[in-house]
């Protein structure tokens, strides 16, 4: 079995003596969708940037390929790492593409592979060619995010690590982005960890789904294999509570 | 007489205004270089920040003419000292104290505003900042500076205004500047050379503030022209300024400097630095 991309080997950290992870331990392979769930405060949020090095552990260690994350300045590991967010960040002082250009300038890519990159990263989010001249206030929520995913591809990384990505977003595009981007997954061979809250979302987008709860580990299983039958209570009524809702819904419809 | 007094007045203009700009803008340039650095390790330190910004404003509390005269003590200690261990004195009177009190004056405007415009960036961007792969380094001047600009140049402008209005006090100290015209007809009860001083400061102020103003604006605005016009039109209006004041010497109108150094002698007799 090959080694996995990302292992996170035996995490603790804590913030003022409260523990934010307890002991996480978790495989990624290459090329895997791997969605971490769980409710706010049980530190799917730290694991992530435990990845990129946003958060340094206390204990433990996180390897890439291999290599411990810590081996690398943070800087230079998250050039390699695209990283998305809720919040987006869009930097309001510069253009579209030139917040697309960000990582690859840092990189030191020539001004002549960088401008036919933006174009190629404007089509893959399906963004008009003339966006790029715009600054992101004259943006909608759902095209700001769009080129959030398309800044953190620009470098070519193999890793994307997302929080909450679609979160501020409405339902209807919540659910088109999300597809966007398990078509660009799977299209770029990329391997992606996702943090979600939104159970449907990660069960209709992910390969593999790790349950977080309280700094721990509860469960990390196929969905479908979860949603069959999860041996923990937590677990098992999370998993159960789309299923739920949507049989809530259509028993409102029938009635009408 | 009036236009006799007029005249006069006009023609110490070069050597004054030259004088005057010289010391706002050195004492501006310098309450920059200290402002910035320490603004932003105030906005990234929070234990740093409350007694930095704590120390600038009981400096502004210090009345301009008092935090002026405090460095002739000040300056005379230190030059003991400088002179028991290096063999060196430093002026008390004239440039140097100026300068030095006006630098403290104009840092609080820059330190306040530095620190609120760098706090204000959106956590998002600098969350983002990080996440693309920048150093803090770079994080700063791509991110931080850029975002936080407009609102420090308004402190900057304050700053000016502050310092070009309490560059007149420097005359007691010694320091040619407009304040000679104010502080020379107030002894001389030639009301036309009061009148000539503040409207000369008054107008110097305001220009000042309208071109810092132009970069403000531009720099919000994200207007690389305006920028440029106001930054162009401040270097060139101050070195056109300056330039004859330089070539004539530092310490332009001898008589009114003289009266000065008389002002002092009454004040402390048996000191003898001029």
């Amino acid at each position: 079995m090959a080694a996995p991309l990302i292992a996170i080997d035996k995490v603790s950290k804590s913030y003022g003596g409260a523990l934010a992870l307890n002991d996480v331990s978790l495989e990624i392979a290459a090329g895997r969708f791997v969605a971490l769930v769980g409710t706010s405060g049980s530190g799917k949020t730290t694991t992530l940037k435990t990845i990129n090095r946003l958060i340094d552990p206390d204990m433990g260690e996180v390897r890439l390929d291999g290599r411990p994350v810590g081996d690398e300045p943070g800087p230079q590991l998250r050039r390699g790492i695209g990283y998305v967010f809720q919040g987006v960040g869009l930097f309001p002082h510069l253009t579209v593409a030139e917040n697309i250009a960000v990582t690859p300038r840092l990189l030191g890519w020539a001004e002549d592979e960088i401008a036919p990159r933006i174009a190629e990263l404007l089509d893959l989010v399906a963004l008009p060619q003339d966006y790029a001249a715009r600054f992101p206030s004259a943006l909608s929520g759902g095209e700001r995010q769009r080129i959030g995913v398309a800044r953190a591809l620009a470098a070519r990384p193999r890793v994307m690590l997302m929080d909450e990505p679609f979160g501020a977003l409405d339902p209807v595009t919540r659910i088109e982005l999300g597809d966007a981007y398990r078509a660009l997954h799977d299209k770029l061979g990329l391997t992606t960890v996702m943090v979600t809250h939104d159970v449907s979302e990660a069960v209709l987008l992910a390969d593999r789904i790790v349950v977080m709860k309280g700094g721990r580990v509860l469960a990390d299983d196929t969905p479908r294999n979860l949603l069959t039958g999860a041996a923990d209570p937590y677990v098992a009524a999370l998993m159960a509570s789309p299923k739920q809702q949507a049989d809530r819904v259509a028993a409102l419809m029938a009635r009408q | 007489m009036s236009d006799g007094q007029f005249a006069a007045a006009w023609r110490l203009l070069p050597g004054y205004l030259g004088q005057h700009v010289l010391l706002s803008s050195a004492a501006l340039l310098l309450g920059l270089a200290i402002s910035l650095p320490l603004s932003v390790a105030a906005a990234r330190n929070p234990r740093l920040r409350w007694p930095v910004l704590a120390i600038a404003s009981l400096i502004q509390t210090i009345p301009g003419l008092a935090l002026l005269a405090l460095f002739f003590p000040l300056l005379l200690a230190l030059s003991m000292v400088t002179h028991a261990l290096f063999g060196w004195t430093l002026p008390a009177l004239g440039f140097l104290p100026s300068l030095l009190a006006l630098t403290l004056y104009s840092m609080l405007p820059i330190l306040r505003n530095g620190v609120t415009g760098l706090l204000g960036v959106d956590p998002a961007v600098l969350e983002a900042a990080d996440g693309v792969g920048m150093t803090p380094s770079q994080r700063l001047w791509k991110v931080e500076a850029p975002l936080a600009a407009p609102v420090v140049m308004a402190g900057v402008r304050t700053a000016a205004v502050w310092t070009i209005g309490a560059a007149t006090l420097s005359t007691p100290v010694g320091q040619t500047s407009l304040g000679d015209y104010i502080f020379a007809g107030l002894q001389t009860e030639n009301w036309v050379f009061v009148l000539f001083g503040c409207a000369a400061a008054a107008i110097l102020a305001m220009a000042a503030d309208q071109l810092l103003g132009l970069v403000e604006k531009g720099l919000a605005m994200r207007d690389r022209r305006r920028v440029a016009l106001g930054a162009a039109s401040l270097v060139i209006g101050a070195a056109l300024i300056i330039a004859p004041s330089l070539a004539g010497g530092m310490t332009g109108s001898g008589a009114l400097c003289d009266r000065g150094q008389e002002l002092l002698r009454a004040v402390h007799p048996g000191r003898d630095d001029g």
